[in-house]
């Protein structure tokens, strides 16, 4: 191949000598064209760098030879040191700084040295003590655009040999040949860290971020917007890094009737589009998204990438449908659902007296059928009230006396003992000796009571306990009236405790959460303050601190 | 230009062959690097370069070598280059290189500096 370069070169008659030279030389262009094909493509910097220093030591017949990139604040590399021979494990710029004084002396000689004539230079002095310390033979500064970028440094030749003016020359030719693009690897690194910037921050958004080019296909994704194309498209190897779907097939019209043409058309316009409602159905759910398609032109302004950004709005839609229930009910001005639900609540105290009546007529316990009676009346009353004041969301009527927690509580599990749905549950109390009367609204508490015990005894059978265990307990503590409901049922999630007594909330599958809703008017009625501890599947306590 | 692979060969616990392609140069010039410092570290002591396919090696092809040498000399070995031919050879003189590297022109003369038959 030598020979075939030189005869493009030279057809000159040349000496032993000059042929060597000559064909040194070509070795020298060969090895450039080659640095600059490897610099031109896209760079592992590190295989690079160490090619340009295999291309000196093969060049320059010597063993060893580093690059120190002294600009390395602006490179972002983990790495400013390369070495290879006995350079390669010892850094032997460790103890250098290239200084101003130095990095003029540099800019002013852009050419190579022997470490013996830098010696003679006042400002690299110092530079040239430590190299000849770390038996550095030559150095040659790496500038580009009046910038030092680094020095590459060259071990003795071999056999202790002298390099030549001609080596000199050759090794500063092709260090400033390359020094282009070491620069470049300053930028290629720069943008590859920026690119993985954008990525990351791409990343760390919810909404799904797909950028089509306009041929359509699907350039870039965002983690989200791979979550919903690996779920909408199964068989997606969610391994691949880049998949090359066209816009058609993520938005197929058998799934998005008629969105592939609102996203076309979307794109035209240079301005972000907003459209509404894209439903999709993923893993039997169905989601709902908000779609943003703005078009992006690059700088040359001759190409437009899609960005289609898809908003899921899935849980605010539904918030809001339950909302709007709710307010055609508060519109409507029917409350049927609440007031079947308190309804309920009072026919099975009133249900469970007629058990206890017809129990003691039977064992003629007159005195016992009449005290009940009395109680049954009571509740009754307690009916009319609820109908009459129309227990609606905005208003309980409330009328407070002086009445002991005590009676409510013993009153209230009298009854629900013989209940159904309490017959098989241990419902232990504990209750202080010295708890005092308090105004409270007999009723409403008896609500509140007969709500939460109502949902402890459903708690436990949807968590099929073996042994049903509900434990209210009344204490006084401070200034305040502590009662607490405990239950060993299916426990309340983390998420749900906050919204408990709010909005038409339940987790019950044929529930409508009104009951609890109701219990948050009560609650507020008496400033009491609640506390619910409750890990899913291990019960729940239900702490309510009634001020006196 | 493609990757030339470089196929390796253990004759014995001392000796390892490393079999080039065609061409030696920047673009493979670090596989040759890993394949000798692999070899080095598992502690075989000569490593053979067979240059029979070897058609051109470039500056970088010479420095990989170079570059390695060394560390085989330190340890009492080497690495030997053998099967060059004339193209290859003329190329290691014009780089001043022939004295200083080990070269033999057959496997008779490799068997005699590492004590081992190579085929």
């Amino acid at each position: 191949m030598l020979h075939e370069l030189e005869n493009i070169v030279s057809d000159k008659e040349l000496t032993e000598e000059e042929r060597f030279e000559h064909q040194k030389k070509l070795l020298a262009l060969d090895a450039l064209s080659k640095l600059v094909g490897q610099f031109s493509a896209k760079p592992d910097i590190e295989n690079v760098l160490d090619s340009l220093l295999f291309t000196f030591s093969g060049q320059f017949a010597v063993t060893s030879a580093f690059i120190y990139l002294s600009n390395v604040n602006n490179l972002l590399m983990p790495e400013n040191y390369f070495g290879i021979g006995r350079y390669k494990s010892k850094d032997v710029t460790k103890y250098i700084s290239i200084d101003d004084v130095l990095t003029e002396f540099f800019l002013k000689h852009n050419k190579a040295f022997k470490i013996s004539d830098l010696k003679s230079f006042k400002e690299a002095e110092n530079l040239a003590t430590i190299f000849e310390m770390g038996e550095i033979a030559v150095v040659v500064p790496l500038i580009h655009n009046n910038n030092l970028l680094g020095i590459a440094g060259l071990s003795q030749k071999i056999n202790e040999r002298e390099i030549t003016e001609s080596e000199l020359r050759m090794l500063a030719t092709i260090s400033q040949s390359v020094t282009p693009f070491i620069s470049n690897i300053f930028l290629f690194s720069e943008l590859s860290n920026l690119n993985n910037w954008y990525h990351d921050i791409l990343n760390s958004v919810d909404q799904s971020v797909m950028v089509f080019d306009e041929q359509l296909t699907l350039r870039k994704v965002n983690n989200s917007a791979l979550d919903i194309i690996t779920c909408l498209k199964p068989d997606v190897n969610a391994d691949i890094a880049e998949f090359k779907f066209r816009m058609d097939e993520v938005f197929p019209e058998s799934h998005f009737k008629g969105w592939l043409k609102k996203i076309k058309i979307a794109s035209s316009s240079s301005d972000s589009v907003m459209l509404e409602n894209m439903v999709a159905k993923c893993n039997d759910e169905e989601l709902i998204f908000k779609v943003v398609v703005s078009s992006l032109t690059n700088g040359l302004g001759n190409r437009n990438d899609i960005v289609v950004t898809l908003i899921d709005i899935t849980n605010q839609v539904l918030s809001e449908h339950h909302l709007f229930e709710l307010e055609k009910f508060a519109d409507k001005g029917v409350m049927a659902s609440s007031i079947s639900h308190e309804l309920n609540n009072f026919l099975a105290l009133l249900s469970a007296g007629v058990e206890i009546a017809e129990m003691n007529i039977k064992k003629d316990k007159i005195d016992k059928t009449s005290e009940t009676l009395v109680k049954l009346k009571e509740h009754v009353h307690s009916m009319t009230r609820f109908t009459a004041g129309l227990m609606d969301f905005t208003r309980l009527n409330t009328k407070k006396e002086m009445v002991n927690l005590k009676i409510i509580v013993e009153d209230v599990l009298s009854f629900l003992n013989v209940h159904r749905k309490f017959k098989n549950l241990n419902i232990a109390t504990s209750i202080d000796d010295n708890i005092p009367d308090m105004l409270l609204d007999k009723d409403q508490i008896s609500q509140l009571l007969l709500n939460v015990l109502n949902n402890a005894a459903d708690a436990i059978k949807e968590a099929k306990r073996e042994t049903g265990e509900i434990v209210v307990k009344i204490i006084l503590e401070n200034k305040k009236v502590i009662l607490s409901i405990a239950d060993n049922g299916t426990g309340i999630d983390p998420e749900v405790k906050d919204k408990l007594f709010e909005a038409q909330f339940t987790t019950k599958k044929d529930g409508h959460g009104y009951g609890l809703v109701t219990c948050g008017k009560i609650i507020k009625n008496h400033d009491i303050i609640t506390e619910i501890d409750s890990i899913p599947n291990g019960g729940t306590n239900f702490k309510f601190s009634i001020p006196l | 230009m493609a990757k030339e692979e470089l196929i390796k060969k253990t004759i014995n616990d001392e000796t390892a062959v490393i079999a080039t392609g065609k061409i030696l140069d920047n673009n493979n010039a670090f596989e040759m690097v890993s394949a000798i410092t692999e070899l080095q570290e598992k502690n075989f002591k000569y490593i053979v370069i067979d240059m029979n396919n070897l058609e051109f090696i470039s500056s970088a092809g010479v420095g990989s070598i170079l570059g390695t040498v060394e560390n085989s000399r330190e340890d009492g070995g080497d690495i030997i280059l053998c099967n060059l031919s004339q193209n290859v050879l003329h190329i290691f003189e014009v780089l001043d290189l022939v004295d200083f590297l080990t070269i033999k022109t057959s496997n008779e003369d490799v068997s005699k500096v590492c004590g081992v038959e190579i085929s």
